[in-house]
């Protein structure tokens, strides 16, 4: 059995949490980054890289919006990533034989 | 705590543990299952929750009027006893639908707007031909039987439609007519029954409602 088939961006246990998390949001909805973290309990540090990584791969965009309670960054999946995350989906069900059936 | 506003950051902190496929296919279920529970309010427990609240509340007017020859309508005592069990549900709706939000935005938030303005014109339009009626000399059994039961799930159920279609939200478009066919029907059972069938037909709506969260909790 072998990962390689398995896109590295995703196939890593933070970022993972991060796109599947994203994908659980509505289309046309964003997540902000403080509520992202709430939900993923990464730490800041850890969070930033990685959506730095992924928005850098085109997989999420960012939006910073200013209120009164100061600014706020709010992420949500791209097209793009939501494919990347359709794709790794039927890698792994390829991987793993048809034994889990993604929804 | 450092503030993660800046996505463009890249601080050196990784944590690229390899994952095996089976603990990642665990991994992606689990995140996404968990994350629909945490974004929305509308769980199997809620609508349970809200079929008994219809059940309770349009029972006891049923239990309160039933006899009434002629009809007069619910007490007042039973009045207050509705309102107060009607805020109540409201704000604990509205503590839960802020919980599950918190942190999103864009559609979420216009969709909101787009709700809320003509449901609250169209409950307000609701009592003022209320009053109306009443003014213009209707008797006791059509403005404080017929109605006050059945005409706002017919109005509130065709404003949800509406936006349901507009949604191409289908399943609620299906509840929204629910909504409107047991409304328009129960009028047919006169002032007094039509708060029971109204009790029975919303607790059966909102249980049907919960067991299609159980069963497709996507559509959540």
């Amino acid at each position: 059995m072998t990962a390689n088939l398995l896109d590295p961006l995703i196939h890593v246990e933070a970022r993972l949490r991060i796109v599947a998390t994203l994908s659980a949001v509505r289309d046309g909805d964003d997540l902000s980054s403080r509520r992202l973290q709430d939900m993923i309990r990464l730490t800041s540090d850890n969070l930033v890289t990685h959506l730095g990584k992924l928005e850098d791969a085109g997989y999420l965009s960012g939006r910073k919006a200013v209120n009164s309670g100061g600014s706020q960054t709010s992420v949500s999946l791209t097209p793009r990533g939501r494919g990347a995350l359709g794709a790794y989906r039927m890698s792994l069900d390829d991987l793993l034989g048809g034994v889990w059936a993604p929804r | 705590m450092n503030d993660p506003h800046n996505i463009q950051s890249s601080a050196p902190t990784e944590e690229d543990r390899a994952l095996d496929p089976q603990e990642a296919a665990r991994l992606l279920e689990r995140t996404q299952q968990k994350a629909r529970r945490q974004l929305t309010h509308q769980t199997p427990l809620l609508s349970l929750a809200q079929a008994l609240v219809v059940l309770v509340i349009y029972g006891a007017i049923w239990f309160s009027v039933r006899g009434q020859h002629p009809y007069e309508g619910p007490s007042l005592g039973v009045v207050g006893y509705v309102y107060v069990i009607t805020a109540v549900s409201i704000l604990v709706i509205l503590a839960l639908y802020m919980k599950a939000t918190a942190g999103v935005s864009g559609r979420t938030r216009r969709d909101e707007r787009i709700t809320a303005i003509p449901l609250v014109v169209a409950v307000i339009g609701v009592y003022v031909v209320d009053g109306a009626l009443k003014y213009d000399g209707f008797s006791n059994a059509i403005v404080y039987g017929v109605f006050d039961a059945a005409v706002p799930w017919v109005v509130v159920g065709a404003v949800m439609a509406g936006l349901a279609a507009a949604q191409e939200d289908w399943w609620k478009l299906a509840g929204a007519l629910a909504m409107i066919v047991v409304g328009a029907g129960s009028s047919f059972a006169g002032p007094i029954n039509v708060w029971g069938i109204l009790a029975l037909g919303g607790c059966v709506l909102l249980t049907g409602q919960a067991v299609l969260r159980v069963r497709r909790p996507q559509l959540s």
